[in-house]
């Protein structure tokens, strides 16, 4: 009740609120105070609406319907709080949350233009809260269950703890630049007033890349198991678009306080970027994508709503801009392609398109369904046509330190520079040696060396006049050292399937592994693995356990500054290490000294109804000149299956483990009786990993200085 | 010489665009049904869910994954997966795989499986 009356007190304070800066803005100063004490009556709604459901989750207030679905008695403190956002409601009301909270910071600090922004910021807040009062997460169930349903297994690790809150930042964040260009558009001032949203577009530009990126991917990393941090799914995707267009946004606006050009582009890309935020949110929660997608959607009654929202911003948006297209002309001047603008103009083409190649990709399915067979790519369109993209992008980060604003003439750069060649060629070499074979790969790795290398130089001058001017470089050489542990890890790992028997050594991937058995410490099978190489051994200990009726597979990585060493127990069987193979109608096989011919299958009823169903596989036996027909029988008595064998000469016993009516086929498995334990078990070998992992924290402090910077330099 | 520089711009984005339409269609792969599949030399993805028929089992020699799949026109197929069994697949509503018929048995070399409604966003399975 208190919740759900919170909720729709916050939704009329933002109208309010939003009706009365609109009405600043165009100078009616009376509406100063009631603005902001309508701003101030929606952040409380939202404060006691998230207190309110942080307080039902804490103390496992079960007859709501989310605290229910999200949290049972067993669940730690923590994760009891993180359950807040398990779920659409929690994190919507998180998003509304901190949306409220930005706003705070733009009324602080942008007093001049608040009144132009924060209509926009405000109808954000209103939709956000609209979809709160349809998809409540204050919902009761009429009745209090003794314990809840529990959280996601999957969800229970601390960075995905911190995933979604820095997520839903970045993109409460991201309508900040959305509103400053609306208010440039607005006011038609596209310099002063519009450029003091450089700190905003990068803030919310790295929490994007921080929170909705590189820690999703270590999440997937280290709990999914599959072994990789990147699969170019829909959900993933969503979270790159704004990413890619965010990154050539802060360029685009660095380059015009400097020069005053890219002014058209800038307004775009602000605009863009934060319907490319709602488009991922539309994307993930309306269903739209529910086919073609692993993640498991559900269609909310959001659909039509999140539509709407998207629909409002994206005609808003790019309907001022094409208004106010012709007025915007002449605003920049061609630049030649060897200077700084150029290289920048170019970079942030480089990453358009690169945005275009994945969001064209997201949408296939949809497209070519509305035209035909739905059909979706395979992650090698994306690996591949991003590939040129992302070389053209190191080449310009690796000139880029050389350039100054005038034209350079190219032959002058090589006279100055070309001792910098011997870089890529070492790299080249070392990369060949290393066991790089691809050609492309050693072209990119080429540049991405030079780039790192002309990157460091430029930092450690740059370093010395403070370390606020470093955040730029930095960030380049983290992109650098990512993009080689991006190669490295993609295309060279190597991965191996085993199947242990308890004791008995194996060797794979240069590493000798036993499996040594397991032990069970709440609730969850530790499986005991000894990984011995040339530097010593350890004890690996990848976890198998069940989560309700799931399976989960813990993987076990043992770092290494070249190598990670990653583990993932797939099963664990007891198994009669018997033999099986399938026949046709007339097919024969050889098999332990037996020829095997396997001609017809048999149908009996024994009861005289079809109650009960037995259907045998004749097999013709043949060993040492002697022939044998044998009919092992699968006997079906409603949804039960019971399995007669037939006794082979030595003993063993053939057994039916599966029959394809249609094909006329059947699987046979011969068994000798005894049960062994065994566990299957994937090792891969992921070179690079920790220069990967040491990248995207160096783009990070990179991104995170460049902001502090841009911060302080400013009124 | 702006004139020229069009051109060459022009001829780049011609050139980039033709490669980015070869490598779409090399990379796409329909949704379709086991008999479109068998019919079909090319990787395409079936979307189905297990069948209570065959046993769900890795072979030993070569620890591929085995199972018994039906498509949603109820047609039943063998299908050899080559890596991990992905978490919850017992009990997914729905697996989508990726490959090619080789003779009898479908290939696989992506498994994609939707869990049940309760884990709802962040949840996959590889």
């Amino acid at each position: 009740m208190i919740g759900s009356l919170a909720l729709y007190t916050a939704f009329a304070a933002a109208l309010v609120a939003g009706w009365r800066f609109a009405a600043l803005a165009r100078g009616d100063k009376s509406a100063l105070r009631p603005a902001l004490r309508a701003y101030q009556v929606h952040t409380a709604c939202l404060a006691v609406a998230s207190l309110y459901l942080l307080d039902a989750l804490v103390t496992r207030k079960f007859q709501f319907s989310y605290v229910f679905a999200h949290t049972d008695v067993s669940l730690p403190t923590h994760y009891l709080v993180s359950a807040f956002w398990a779920g659409q409601e929690g994190s919507l009301l998180l998003w509304a949350l901190l949306g409220a909270g930005v706003a705070g910071l733009v009324i602080r600090h942008e007093q001049k233009l608040m009144p132009f922004l924060m209509p926009t910021i405000l109808a954000a807040q209103g939709f956000l809260v609209l979809f709160l009062m349809v998809l409540s997460p204050f919902k009761q169930l009429g009745f209090v269950p003794e314990n809840g349903q529990g959280l996601n297994p999957m969800l229970l690790d601390p960075w995905m703890v911190i995933h979604p809150p820095l997520t839903f930042l970045a993109y409460a964040l991201l309508v900040v630049p959305f509103a400053f260009a609306v208010a440039a558009l607005w006011k038609q001032d596209y310099h002063d007033g519009f450029l003091r949203i450089i700190p905003w577009a990068l803030v919310g530009w790295l929490f994007m890349g921080a929170g909705g990126i590189f820690v999703g991917g270590a999440w997937a990393y280290r709990v999914l198991g599959w072994g990789g941090y990147w699969g170019w799914d829909p959900v993933e995707n969503a979270a790159l678009l704004p990413w890619l267009t965010g990154a050539a946004l802060v360029h685009g606006l660095l380059m015009q306080r400097q020069r005053r050009i890219f002014t058209r582009a800038n307004l775009f890309l602000a605009i863009t970027t934060y319907v490319l935020v709602v488009f991922a949110t539309f994307l993930t929660r309306s269903g739209a994508m529910a086919e073609f997608s692993v993640h498991a959607f559900v269609d909310t009654p959001l659909t039509s709503l999140l539509g709407l929202f998207l629909a409002v911003l994206a005609l808003g948006g790019y309907g001022m801009f094409a208004w106010r297209y012709r007025a915007l002309a002449g605003q920049g001047q061609d630049e030649a392609f060897l200077s700084r603008p150029g290289t920048f103009g170019l970079a942030m083409l480089a990453l358009g398109v690169s945005a275009f190649l994945v969001l064209l990709g997201t949408l296939l399915p949809l497209l070519t369904k509305a035209i035909g067979t739905p059909a979706s790519p395979d992650q090698s369109f994306y690996w591949r046509t991003n590939a040129p993209v992302w070389l053209v992008l190191f080449l310009l980060l690796a000139v880029c330190p050389f350039l100054g604003n005038r034209p350079h003439k190219a032959q002058d750069l090589w006279n100055e520079h070309k001792l910098w060649g011997l870089v890529p060629l070492a790299a080249t070499i070392a990369a060949y040696a290393l066991g790089v074979r691809h050609p492309y790969d050693l072209v990119l790795l080429a540049a991405v060396f030079l780039a790192l290398g002309t990157n460091l130089v430029a930092l450690a001058r740059y370093a010395r006049r403070g370390l606020r001017y470093t955040g730029g470089y930095l960030a380049h050489v983290g992109l650098a050292l990512m993009c080689v542990g991006i190669v490295a890890s993609t295309s060279y790992t190597q991965s191996e399937r085993l199947a242990l028997v308890p004791g008995e050594p194996q060797t794979a991937l240069g590493y000798q592994i036993t499996y040594m058995g397991y032990s069970i410490a709440a609730n969850k099978n530790i499986l005991l693995i000894d990984v011995g190489s040339s530097r010593g051994s350890f004890v690996a200990q990848p976890r198998m356990y069940l989560a309700g009726s799931r399976l989960m597979r813990e993987p076990y990585i043992a770092r290494n500054l070249w190598r990670d060493l990653y583990m993932t127990p797939l099963e664990l069987v007891d198994d009669d290490l018997g033999a099986w193979f399938i026949l046709g109608k007339g097919e024969s096989i050889d098999l332990e000294g037996y020829t095997i011919k396997f001609t017809e299958f048999t149908f009996t009823m024994p009861s005289g109804d079809d109650s009960v169903v037995e259907v045998g596989a004749v097999l013709e036996v043949t060993s040492g000149g002697h022939t044998e027909v044998l009919v092992p029988v699968v006997r079906q008595r409603g949804d039960e299956y019971e399995v007669i064998s037939a006794e082979l000469p030595d003993g063993q016993v053939i057994i039916i483990e599966a029959i394809n009516a249609g094909s006329g086929q059947a699987r046979f498995a011969v068994v000798t009786g005894t049960l062994q334990e065994l566990l299957l078990l994937e090792v891969k070998v992921k070179p690079l990993i920790s220069v990967l992992a040491l990248g995207t924290v160096l783009l990070i402090a990179g991104t995170f200085i460049a902001t502090w910077h841009r911060f302080l330099s400013r009124g | 010489m702006t004139r020229a520089r069009l051109w060459a711009g022009a001829l780049v984005i011609l050139a980039f665009a033709v490669f980015a339409v070869q490598s779409l269609r090399a990379a796409m792969n329909p949704y379709v049904t086991f008999a479109q599949a068998a019919a079909s030399s090319r990787t395409v993805q079936v979307m189905g869910h297990l069948s209570s028929k065959g046993a769900i089992f890795y072979d030993l020699d070569s620890r591929n994954l085995h199972f018994t799949m039906t498509d949603q026109e109820g047609n039943e197929a063998q299908v050899v997966f080559a890596g991990a069994k992905p978490d919850n697949f017992e009990h997914a509503d729905s697996l989508v795989v990726v490959g090619r018929f080789r003779g009898q048995v479908f290939w696989a070399h992506r498994l994609l499986v939707k869990c049940p409604s309760k884990y709802q966003d962040q949840d996959r399975g590889r």
